[in-house]
Formats: structure tokens, sequence, C-alpha cells
């Protein structure tokens, strides 16, 4: 044992003690505001935190979480918050809270510094599962909507800006198309180069006239001959099976590179379908009106909360399992396993949190959440909010939200219903067709959510009434703005309808407003032909790039077919007339043979006559 | 001057009275909290053991400084080793949930799958590492320490400005 050592360690304990009680609120400050930054993605910023180690009570003067897709605004901020921990369970590093007092809670608050995150914080990698696809598929309909600007709209609509960066692909492919066809051609080429069939068959014919049945006066010499004609037919019918064979082989490649110079039409179509997109020049109809002046805004919300609930199952599913999938964490972090026991306490547990405060709006808000919890099986309650607001002009909020993963499958249910709420400098999108915020009017609001394991639903319900919109004093006099105003001007009621279902395998958004057919048909009145005009010239400036190309193409593929074709029929006809050279030959022949053999046969009667006719004289 | 300092002392305490017990126990307390994440509970009562009992401190140091190394590098066999004793040895379950369950113990974060790793391999090492320890100590002691004294390095060294200059200061420390 080592006295000074003793000694060392008592003072060595002092120090650590003395400096716990110094620096544990800063460093535990730094620690939860760090730990809040990760999960949150922008800055998590807490003051004053007082932590006392006796009494394990800990109170903050105020926290601000800032809301990371605007870090000029907070996404929540309270006032002074209270709360103690429960000794026990820390022994068995579980922390549970019975109840946290948070006063002057808000949302939407201006922030007087960026919450951005100046350093990158690491973010880790989800797998896709249906609501990371959902929020990719309602992101992507969003980029591809069509840039409208309502300026350039009411003015010519600018093609040849459009034109210059056009990316017209067909030409290439086209080159490319017949570089491969020349390759089928020289081979024909080179084939018919190789093969000697012209010669064999003018050699077989020198032959076959050389034969002359009438100066041929003997039956020896014409039976000979014949031999001679068998043979040289015999050859004629072999040399006619490769010539067959290559008609059939042309045949096929000829008909394959016919196939292949079908896609030419195809590529330039889609050519000008590319070139349209690119364009991104509207299509005026109800749906398109709708989704752009809401389309945006609704799909900015809808993926936040999504977000939030993918972040919020992500987090219940790894307390969950006592068998997580291994992970790969950073050197020297290990990766933290969690065991519980039925009917033992949770890693983590608030009991309940009171909340009071009010919304930028002036809404005196209360409500509470209950049993935000690490595990929820373990207490078998799932964790819930409701909160509360009224205005004394009538004006009130009722949000209640349910994470519930006590089953099989997660479930989270939402509802907002905000009535008579007032719309006073409300701007209802940042689209250019909305571009005036409302002076007066009042709003209803009804929205609920319900994501279900692999599923989700939501129904969204707006109805803006006694709509008075704020033009400013110097209105532009741009006959689009002109025409906008005309219809907000007559539109005393805005309504909104969103319906988003969705799916692992798919994801439907509807939207619906009063607005769509008004703009639809009033827009179709002004820009609609300019459109097509602007349409019909991108149209003609593709073709106009690409036929000459084609026209070259077609040329090129028609001469070397043709020439091919004609290659080919040479030595069909020459072999046909070869064929027949030699029938007729032959049947000369066969016609002297007889001819000869019924000579001999006379022959032979008239000697048999002669020498009978001296013996019976 | 600190790096030196310890290289110094290290040797020092090779060529001290203390016998080789006391620099291998130094070395294998030194290399439990080396090879294991410096922050856990277990590391502390280590601590406190090489502050209260006598064993050479540094031999503790280098011993923490090389396997400190030696700990980076090994970390995700660390980590295997610890997450197939956590989830895969399905044998051990109830000795898991009985250790993050137990109040005191809870806190020495044996769920966690480097801690758990590197601590089985230190508490394997300790034996071997003991016994190789001091076998070495004799080595170095009755051979090796001669002939690195007539080192033209350590000469060099011994001669060196720094090191004279070090060893004028030196015992201002002590």
């Amino acid at each position: 044992m080592r006295w000074k050592g003793l000694i060392f360690l008592a003072v060595l304990i002092g120090i650590v003690v003395a400096l716990g009680l110094l620096l544990t609120d800063k460093w535990l400050e730094k620690r939860l505001e760090s730990v809040g930054t990760a999960i949150v993605g922008a800055k998590v910023e807490i003051d004053r935190l007082d932590f006392s180690i006796f009494g394990l009570h800990m109170r903050w003067d105020s926290l601000q979480v800032t809301n990371p897709k605007n870090t000029m605004k907070n996404m929540l901020t309270t006032g002074r918050t209270n709360f103690d921990l429960e000794f026990a369970p820390l022994l068995k590093k579980k922390v549970i809270i019975d109840n946290i007092e948070m006063t002057n809670v808000t949302s939407g608050t201006e922030r007087t510094t960026d919450g951005k995150v100046e350093k990158k914080v690491r973010k880790k990698e989800r797998k896709p599962n249906f609501i990371t696809k959902t929020i990719d598929r309602l992101e992507a309909d969003v980029a591809a909507a069509p840039a409208w600007q309502l300026d350039d709209l009411s003015k010519k609509v600018n093609v040849d800006s459009i034109l210059k960066f056009l990316n017209i692909t067909s030409p290439q492919k086209i080159d490319s198309l017949q570089k491969n066809l020349a390759i089928t051609y020289n081979y024909w080429d080179s084939t018919f180069a190789v093969v000697d069939w012209e010669n064999d068959l003018t050699y077989f014919k020198s032959r076959v006239t050389a034969i002359n049945p009438g100066q041929l006066q003997t039956l020896d010499g014409l039976q000979s001959a014949y031999t001679t004609l068998n043979q040289i037919d015999d050859k004629v019918d072999s040399l006619e099976t490769f010539v067959t064979d290559a008609r059939s082989k042309l045949t096929t490649d000829l008909n394959e590179t016919k196939t292949r110079i079908g896609q030419v039409d195809d590529w330039i179509k889609n050519d000008y379908k590319n070139a349209l997109a690119q364009a991104k020049l509207p299509t005026i109809n109800k749906e398109n009106i709708a989704q752009f002046i809401f389309g945006a805004k609704v799909v900015a919300q809808a993926t936040q909360i999504l977000g939030t609930v993918n972040t919020v199952r992500d987090y219940a599913e790894k307390f969950k399992s006592d068998k997580p999938k291994k992970e790969k964490p950073p050197r020297l972090k290990g990766q933290t396993i969690y065991f519980t026991r039925q009917q033992s306490l949770p890693n983590f547990w608030i009991k309940n949190i009171n909340l009071s405060g009010h919304t930028t709006r002036g809404l005196q808000i209360g409500g509470e959440l209950k049993h935000l919890v690490s595990n929820q099986t373990l207490i078998g309650e799932p964790t819930t909010f409701d909160i509360k607001g009224e205005r004394g002009d009538g004006a009130n909020l009722n949000f209640y939200g349910e994470f519930n993963y006590l089953g099989e499958s997660p479930v989270e249910k939402f509802a907002l219903n905000m009535g008579a709420m007032p719309l006073n400098n409300v701007k209802l999108s940042d689209s250019p067709l909305l571009p005036n915020k409302i002076e007066k009017g009042l709003g209803d609001l009804k929205a609920s959510l319900h994501v279900g394991g692999e599923s989700l639903n939501s129904e969204v319900s707006f109805v803006a009434n006694k709509l008075n919109f704020d033009f400013g004093e110097n209105p532009s006099e741009k006959l689009v703005d002109k025409t906008v105003r005309k219809i907000l001007s007559s539109a005393s009621t805005v309504d909104l309808d969103v319906s988003l279902k969705s799916s692992d395998e798919r994801t439907v958004l509807g939207l619906d407003s009063n607005l769509d057919e008004l703009f639809a048909r009033e827009l179709q009145k002004i820009v609609g032909e300019e459109l097509q005009a602007a349409r019909d010239k991108i149209e003609a400036e593709v073709q106009k790039q690409v036929t000459k190309y084609k026209n070259e193409f077609d040329t090129y593929v028609a001469r070397q077919t043709e020439s091919l074709e004609a290659q080919m029929k040479k030595y069909e006809d020459l072999l046909n007339e070869q064929k027949a050279l030699i029938e007729t030959k032959k049947k000369e022949l066969e016609a002297r043979i007889e001819e000869e053999k019924q000579k001999a046969q006379k022959g032979i009667e008239e000697e048999a006559k002669k020498r009978l006719k001296g013996l019976f004289e | 001057m600190i790096v030196l300092k310890i290289i110094s002392k290290f040797f020092k305490a090779l060529r001290s009275n203390q016998s080789p017990n006391q620099l291998a126990w130094g070395f294998v307390l030194g290399m439990i909290i080396g090879l294991t994440p410096v922050p856990n509970v277990h590391n502390l009562v280590v601590l406190v053991l090489i502050i209260i009992i006598n064993v050479n401190a540094a031999m503790s140091i280098a011993a923490f400084i090389l396997f400190s190394l030696f700990a980076y590098l090994l970390d995700p066999l660390f980590h295997s080793l610890g997450y197939w004793l956590l989830v895969d040895l399905e044998g051990l379950r109830p000795l898991w949930l009985f250790v993050s369950t137990t109040p005191g113990l809870a806190l020495a974060n044996l769920n966690n799958t480097v801690v758990l790793g590197s601590l089985v391999v230190a508490l394997l090492l300790i034996v071997p590492m003991y016994f190789f320890t001091k076998w070495w100590v004799r080595q170095y002691r009755e051979k090796i320490d001669a002939r690195m004294q007539k080192w033209k390095i350590v000469q060099i060294l011994k001669g060196s400005k720094l090191y004279q200059l070090y060893n004028k200061f030196s015992h201002l420390g002590d």
C-alpha cells in the first residue's frame, strides 16, 4: 500500500469534486446542446442550465431549437424549464423524469443569429424505407414541376434561349448506328469479293456451251457428253446450295437492320420530349395549377413531418431490440446493445411534460406530452401529445398526436384542427399566382395523418373565408399580374383539399382548390397560344437538327441495301441461267441419243432383213 | 520534454531496485487502461489501484501509450468480439441482463461492444503479459542493459545538451 498514493488520490478526488461542482453545469449544457444539435441537424441552444448534483434537480432559463429548413427561425423555444431526475434508476444508467414544467413555449420565432451548423453534422445513413421513399417521390415531383415565371409568360416565350441549351442526342445515335450497320454491309461486300461464283458459273457455261449435240455423230460420244453434263449439273447444284444459304443470311441481316433503323424515329420523338421537359413549358390545366400554387408548400410540410416520424421510428426501433443489427460505429465508440427485462424501467422515460406558451400569432397554448420513453413496451403506453390553444377572438387550435410502438407495426396518428384563425398578413403560397399577402380573412384547417406500418394516409382541408388581398400601393400593370389580381379580387374564399396516400410501391398526392379552374381558364386565354407556338418551334428545331442526319442515314442504308441486293440477284440470275442452259442441253442430248439409238436399230433391222432374204431365196 | 521524461522514467524503472513483480503489475494495469476506452468505470478502478498499490507507475504510463495504439488498430476486432458476446451468444443473455439492470454495475458500460470486447481481451492478456513482462525485465537487467549502455546512440543521447539539460532540471519535479 502506498500512503503517498492514498493522499494523492484524496487530493485528486477533492479536485475532481470541486471542478465538478464548478463546471458540471457548463459541461452538461454543452453536452446536451451537442447531442440535440446532432439529432436536429441545426443549432440547439440552452441558456443558463443549472444542475444540482445533490437534489438531482435541473433547470434552464431558455431553450432554442433551430428549424433545420430555415435556420433563421426557431422550430421550438421554451422559457424556464424545471425537472427532477430520479436517483435510484440513475445507478442503473436509466434517466427517469416524473414531470417537466415547460413554460413560455413558442414556435416559429425569429432568431437573432443563424442557427446553421457550421461543422457538418455526421448524419447516420439510413436504409431506404417506405417513408424515405415517399419523401423522395414527393420531392422529385416538386423538382420536376414546370418552372413558371409569370413575368416571362406575359412576354413572348423566349424559345431561342431554350434552343441554345437543347441536348439533342439523335445525330450521335444515328452516327453510331450507321457505324454498326457498316460492319454488316462490309461483311457482305468482303464476302462477295472473296467468293468466285461468277467465274465458276462462266466456266461452267463455257463447258456446257462447248457441248454441241448436232456435231456428235456416235452414240458413245453423245453418252460421254451427257455424263459430262451431269457432272457439271452436280457442281452447279452444290454452288446453288451456297448461293441459297447466302441469300437466306443476307435476308436475315437486312431484316435485322430494318428493325434497328426503326429505332431512329423513337430517338427523334424522345429528343423532342426531352427538349420540352428541358424547356419546362407548363401545361395549363386544372391539376397543374393546383400543384403550381400549393404543391411546394404542401410537400415541404409533409416531408418535414414524415422526416420527424422516420427519426422517431428509428430511435424507437433501436431501443426496442436487444438483437440489433451490427453497425459500423466510429473507432473506439462501439455499439451499445440495450438489454431490457419485462417490468423493468426503460432507459429513458419522461412521464409527463406540461407545457404552456403562445404562438407567434398570439394564441395562448397549453398541453401535455406523455410518456416520452425509450421503449414503450416496458410501460405499455404510447407516446402522446395533446395541445390546445385559443384566443379571445374565437381562434382556436387543437393538435393531437400519438406515436404507438406497442404492436408489431409502428403506428403514428396526428390530428390538427384550427378554427377561425386570422389570416392577416399571411401568404398562402410562395407561388407567383398568389403573390400577395392576405390583408384580412379567416381560416379553418382540418388535417389528419395516419401512418401505419408501411402505408400512410393524410387528408387536409383548408378553407379561407372573407378574404381581402393586399395588392400594394402600385400594383403591376402587366397582363398576367392584372389577371391574377382580377381573379383574387373576385375570390372571397379560397379552399384547398389535399389527399396524400403512400405505400412502399407508390405515392399519390392529390391537390384540389377552387382557384384551379379560375386560373386555368384565364391563363389559357393569355398564354395558351404562345405556349403552343413555343412547342411547335421546339419541335421544328429538333426536326431541323435531326433531319439532315436522318436523310444521310436513309440514303446510305438504301444505297448499301440496293447494292447488296443487286449483287445477290446477279449471282442468282447467273445460276438460274446456267441451270436452264444445262436443262436445254440435257434435252438436246437425250433427243440425239434417242435418234442415234433408233438409227442404229433401223440399221440392224435392215441388215437382218438382207440376211434373211438370202436365206429363203 | 514529457516524452523524454517518460522514456527516461521507463528505463530508470527497469534499472531501479523495484522488483520485476512491481514492474510487471504496473505494465499490466497500464495495458488494461490502454486497451479499453478510457472514460469508463473499470478504468477508474484500475487507476486507483495504480495509485494506491505499490506498482510502477512509469511502466503503467508506458503500457498505456503502447496499448492505446494497439487499441486503435484492433478496434474493429474488439467491436466484433463484443457484438458476438452481447448478441450472438444467446447463453450469456441473462448475464448481460443482470449487468445492465444492476445498480452501479450498469454504469460500467459493459453493454457497449468495444468496451466489452477490449476488456475481455485485456483480462485474457493479464496472466501472459504479467509473466512475459517479468521475464523481459529480468532479461533486460541481466543481459540487455549492459549491452545497451554501450550502444553509440545511447552514448550520443546521454552526451547531448538536451539530455544534460533534462538531467539538470528533472529532479526539480520530483
